[in-house]
């Protein structure tokens, strides 16, 4: 072991260090030789006889070559370093470490919680060999190879296996630099203890080589304490914060974290209060929640946007494929026309990458075009607040009708994605999936969307070698219909004043109610349960991909998601008690990674 | 100067020591030895330590003993011991000089060949006075690399095998053998990774002894 002084880097571990020597030694020294030297040049100057002087010159001589060798030893060495745990952010003197005893291979000391700030009495100091006496030197490489067998400091190894938090491992071949000899005193160890920043095993694999460390430097007390190089965050570890109400998750088994603690020393049962955990891991304050409060949240009321499906002459029903408040999407009948709204429309996004904050989307309210059957969280476009031209141009003739046009919206505002909002070029309104005997076509909403760079490498280009977690909050949805009679009247006044529904062979026209345009409609007050029916997207996923990929390809739902749903529904069930059925309770979570 | 002839006790060398007359009584030196072999020429060491570094002459020098170990792409190490205190001048004159031994082949007085064997920097310098003698002994090290080759070797006079490792000591030294050449002497086939010298006047005659080694 020894001292060092950080020059630069931190990155994922690695260092820039100088090892700094002990140069008390050779100060000393360098002021002896230059004290004889001063004698000597005394004595020369007073002796005259030629043999005699000569002899002390020679002396002189041997001397200012011993200045020399001194002087030439070096005071430090930069050489780069992996810290042995994933601390990034070292700084100042540190302690070194040696495998295995002797400088080869130096690591710096596991900085988690600044343990691998230099103590001298801890971590010694190196003394460059020429400082020091030959019998010195001899005695310190004759004994090197014995004390580096039989009272060992470190080694590296190879974990085999991993198993309730102990690893069976086998080391490295190591031998001295004295004599090549195997200081090993056998090939493996079994049940070795991990202890590693402040997530112990969850953050090893098997195949990870190793950095041992010999408790009281005794072989028979191995103890991982950090890795050989490339050290890996803990990162297995999240916790989910929500109303007071907290579970532990270990992201690589998928399950809750094991080993939490109560006051009584007992495992707790997830979700769990907060204040009822005695024994839990660190996690990173800087992995907290986008939002900086937590609170109840009244129901949203979007810019209302209008969704129109229209039969015609032939009476067929209309497919709806939303669902009204009773969850029915049974089609609308002959002549009447939808009107499918959201109200109460709350969606936010949580996304945390290690040790940064990635906002996924924006914390604007949106709304999900009706005819768009997507995921809310796949992407949205939030449209005009006055109106959307969406009318279609229907043409029937000779018997048959078929479509004239689609229609371009050109009266939209700003689609956004997970990755950012953005501007298409256009938004085509599609009729798609016609039926010529019933009558009934779908519609459809089709943009391309082309991400920007800054978006695309905020979303896609961060994610590599790092714990993903995501969680996705649709709160408060509420859909309501009204059906309305498209009387000939009516369309023939829609027909005069407006650019409606064309159909050719009766000039019918299905005009909607005009407040369609410019504001929402509420028939009916939803309940409360309609309003918060939240919906929830969960996953936390370990991504090993080193190449760039899209977050949302990674495993959604499954035990994380329940677990997240678990604990929002506990503290809502817990809320309910505080809330009146004008609220809405959106759950608010904080995430933590460690 | 004076010459001294004298027969070594092995059965093919002879040596002749050249002793200063001014410490001939106390000890023998060796400014050239002569190994006869009969068949060929006598072997004869020599060290020179060279001046260029501080701008003045090289010098040859009387030594009485040397001994070195000499490794391939590893620090060479070199002492030599020069008997008396005559040459104090001269050495401090070139205390930035290099330490050579030169080991040649000579037969009726003249060079048939020779070769520099050892080299290395001059580091250090000790000098010891006793009641009625004084050396003075230069020490220095350097690392080279040498291009490896075979030598066929003959005249062991000691053979051992510690831990795997073989060591021959060989009384007829071969001028061109370096360390890293793979040696063949009798039965053995090894890569010569290190090759030592030793050798000292002495009143009664020399001690030498070259000692090649796998390691």
């Amino acid at each position: 072991m020894g001292k060092g002084s950080i020059i630069s880097g931190g990155e994922d571990g690695q260092y820039q260090i100088k090892v700094l020597f002990d140069i008390a030694a050779k100060e000393l020294e360098i002021q002896r030789i230059e004290a004889m030297i001063a004698s000597l040049n005394t004595k020369l100057s007073i002796t005259f006889e030629q043999k005699a002087r000569a002899l002390i010159d020679l002396e002189i001589v041997s001397y200012q070559k011993r200045l020399s060798a001194i002087n030439a030893i070096p005071e430090d060495k930069t050489i780069s370093a992996w810290c042995a745990d994933f601390t990034e952010n070292l700084t100042g003197e540190i302690g070194t470490i040696e495998v295995p005893g002797e400088i080869g291979t130096v690591n710096i000391h596991p900085g988690f919680d600044g343990k691998s700030a230099y103590v001298a009495a801890d971590h010694g100091l190196h003394h460059a060999t020429a400082s020091l006496p030959p019998s010195g030197t001899f005695y310190n490489l004759a004994m090197l190879p014995g004390w580096q067998k039989w009272k060992p400091t470190f080694r590296y190894a190879v974990i085999d296996s991993l198993d309730a938090g102990l690893a069976n491992i086998t080391f490295e071949n190591t031998t001295s630099s004295q004599q090549g000899l195997n200081i090993n005193q056998s090939d493996t160890a079994e049940d070795v203890v991990i202890e590693y920043m402040d997530c112990n095993d969850s953050a090893f694999e098997v195949g990870d080589s190793v950095l041992v460390m010999f408790t009281g430097q005794d072989w028979a007390q191995p103890k991982i304490i950090g890795f050989k190089d490339n050290p890996q965050p803990c990162g297995g570890v999240l916790k989910i914060s929500c109303g007071g109400l907290c579970f532990y998750w270990d992201i690589k088994n998928d399950s809750y974290l094991s080993g939490v603690l109560d006051f009584n020393g007992n495992a707790v049962s997830f979700p769990a209060s907060e204040s009822d955990i005695s024994k839990a891991p660190t996690v990173s304050e800087s992995a907290n929640s986008l939002f900086t409060t937590s609170s109840y949240y009244y129901p949203s009321y979007p810019p209302i946007t209008v969704w129109c499906s229209a039969n015609t002459v032939n009476s067929n029903s209309i497919p709806n494929p939303y669902p009204d408040e009773s969850g029915s999407t049974n089609n609308t009948s002959s002549r009447y026309c939808s009107n499918v709204s959201v109200v109460g429309y709350y969606d936010e996004t949580y996304d945390i990458r290690v040790g940064k904050e990635t906002h996924v989307g924006d914390k604007s309210q949106r709304i999900t075009p009706r005819n768009i059957s997507v995921n809310p969280q796949s992407f949205s476009v939030d449209l005009k607040q006055e109106q959307v031209d969406k009318t279609i141009k229907y043409h029937e003739g000779g018997g048959d009708q078929h479509l004239l046009t689609d229609r371009v919206l050109t009266e939209y505002k700003t689609t956004y994605t997970p990755f950012g909002q953005n501007n298409p070029s256009e938004i085509v309104l599609s009729l798609q999936n016609y039926d010529e005997n019933s009558g009934v076509f779908e519609t459809k909403m089709i943009f391309e969307h082309e991400l920007d760079e800054s978006s695309y490498n905020r979303v896609y280009g961060k994610y590599t070698e790092t714990d993903l977690v995501q969680i996705w909050v649709t709160g408060a949805v509420k859909v309501e219909r009204t059906e309305m009679d498209c009387s000939r009247f009516l369309l023939n006044n829609w027909w005069a004043n407006n650019d409606g529904f064309i159909f050719e062979d009766e000039q019918t026209i299905c005009n909607f109610h005009y407040d369609w345009y410019g504001h929402i409609v509420i028939d009916n007050t939803p309940t409360y349960e309609e309003i918060t029916s939240f919906k929830i997207w969960a996953s936390a996923s370990r991504n090993l991909d080193t190449s760039i990929i899209n977050p949302f390809d990674e495993t959604t739902g499954g035990n994380f998601q329940d677990a997240v749903e678990l604990l929002a529904n506990t503290v809502k069930d817990i809320a309910e008690l505080d809330l009146d059925d004008s609220e809405v309770f959106i759950p608010y979570f904080t995430i933590e990674l460690s | 100067m004076l010459i001294l002839f004298t027969k070594n006790k092995g059965p093919f060398v002879n040596t002749i020591l050249s002793i200063p007359e001014a410490v001939v009584s106390i000890v023998a030196s060796i400014d050239s030895v002569f190994i006869t072999i009969p068949e060929i020429a006598d072997i004869v060491y020599l060290f020179t330590l060279t001046g260029a570094s501080d701008s003045t002459t090289d010098i040859e020098i009387p030594i009485s003993s040397f001994q070195a170990r000499k490794r391939n792409g590893e620090p060479t190490y070199l002492q030599i011991t020069i008997p008396g205190v005559d040459y104090a001048e001269q050495i401090s004159a070139r205390s930035n000089g290099t330490l050579n031994i030169d080991m040649a082949y000579k037969q009726n007085n003249k060079f048939l060949q020779r070769k520099n064997i050892i080299q290395a920097d001059f580091e250090t310098i000790r000098i010891d006075e006793g009641l009625s003698s004084q050396t003075i002994t230069l020490t220095g090290y350097k690392t080279e690399s040498f291009s490896k080759k075979t030598a066929a070797l003959s005249g062991s006079i000691y053979r051992s095998v510690t831990n795997g490792i073989i060591r021959h000591r060989i009384a007829k030294p071969n001028i061109d053998l370096n360390p890293g050449d793979t040696v063949t002497i009798g039965n053995d086939t090894f890569d010569a990774n290190v090759i030592s010298y030793f050798f000292k006047a002495t009143k009664s005659g020399l001690n030498q002894n070259m000692e090649i080694a796998e390691a």
